[in-house]
């Protein structure tokens, strides 16, 4: 099936729908955009990187986005995780146990 | 799970990408919205979204050209453009913009009647038709990339497009 019966028509149809050329400075604007939101991402995750080392609920994805999950040393941290959970659990509620003191 | 390309990588095709396509979105938009305000405005909007998703859109397009996609995104936020504001589309596209800019004395001297009555007549048309006609003739794009733009087959695309073609025929002649 050809698109229409009168080949002249489609080549005005071309004609009439002929591309339009962007303005000049659109094209700087645009890469100045992506400059500042590369920026911008870059320094979002340097923040977030920083306060989230600090946030031990954050180490396990911490780990995982750098690809470092090393198997000893996470069943090492697991094994630590589990002693402090242990210790704090013997220890309980510091707030309960500074109401016992 | 797939490797995730380095940063720069990614940030270089995407440059290649968005200058090779900047003409293209920005042609869609415009005879989308009919003016070049709104046009820059789309396209803008266009590219920062395909920024976003394009790791994405990469890994997923398996080595397909993107420029579907890229229409795609620009054809939602038309819509949204339309939606969002109660706004419709403009009846009259910046007819002497289009005319002056992208065509030759030769076309104008012999045909600018006939070539607005063309533009008209493409406002006249239902939206689906209208898209298609733009991305065929202002964008050359083939019948598969314009079913991926649209969402549809194939076959429903060249239908779609032949019967755009006979309905703005039908149109112009009866103007």
């Amino acid at each position: 099936m050809t698109e229409s019966a009168t080949p002249d028509f489609e080549s005005l149809l071309r004609r009439a729908l002929a591309p339009i050329e962007p303005p000049t400075g659109l094209s700087q604007r645009l890469e100045s955009k992506f400059e500042q939101m590369t920026g911008a991402a870059a320094d979002e995750l340097e923040s977030w990187e920083l306060e989230a080392i600090a946030d031990p609920r954050n180490w396990a994805r911490l780990a995982y986005a750098g690809g470092v999950v090393v198997a000893g040393a996470g069943a090492a941290g697991g094994l630590m995780l589990l002693r402090a959970r242990a210790k704090a659990k013997q220890q309980g509620n510091p707030v309960k146990r500074l109401l016992r003191r | 799970m797939a490797a995730t390309k380095p940063k720069h990588e990614l940030d270089h095709e995407f440059s290649e990408l968005y200058r090779a396509h900047l003409r293209d979105v920005y042609s869609y938009a415009y005879y989308r919205v009919g003016n070049h305000h709104d046009a820059e405005d789309l396209t803008t909007q266009t590219f920062l979204q395909a920024y976003r998703h394009f790791e994405r859109a990469q890994r997923e397009s398996r080595g397909r050209p993107l420029r579907p996609w890229l229409i795609r995104i620009a054809h939602n936020l038309a819509a949204n453009h339309f939606r969002d504001r109660s706004r419709k589309p403009q009846t009259n596209i910046d007819d002497t913009t289009v005319l002056s800019a992208v065509h030759t004395t030769e076309d104008l001297v012999e045909g600018r009647d006939e070539l607005k009555r063309i533009l008209e007549g493409v406002q006249q048309l239902p939206g689906d038709r209208r898209e298609a006609l733009i991305m065929r003739f202002a964008l050359g794009m083939d019948n598969r990339e314009i079913a991926r733009a649209l969402g549809r087959s194939d076959g429903a695309t060249k239908v779609l497009i032949h019967r755009a073609i006979k309905q703005l025929e039908e149109i112009v002649s009866a103007t």
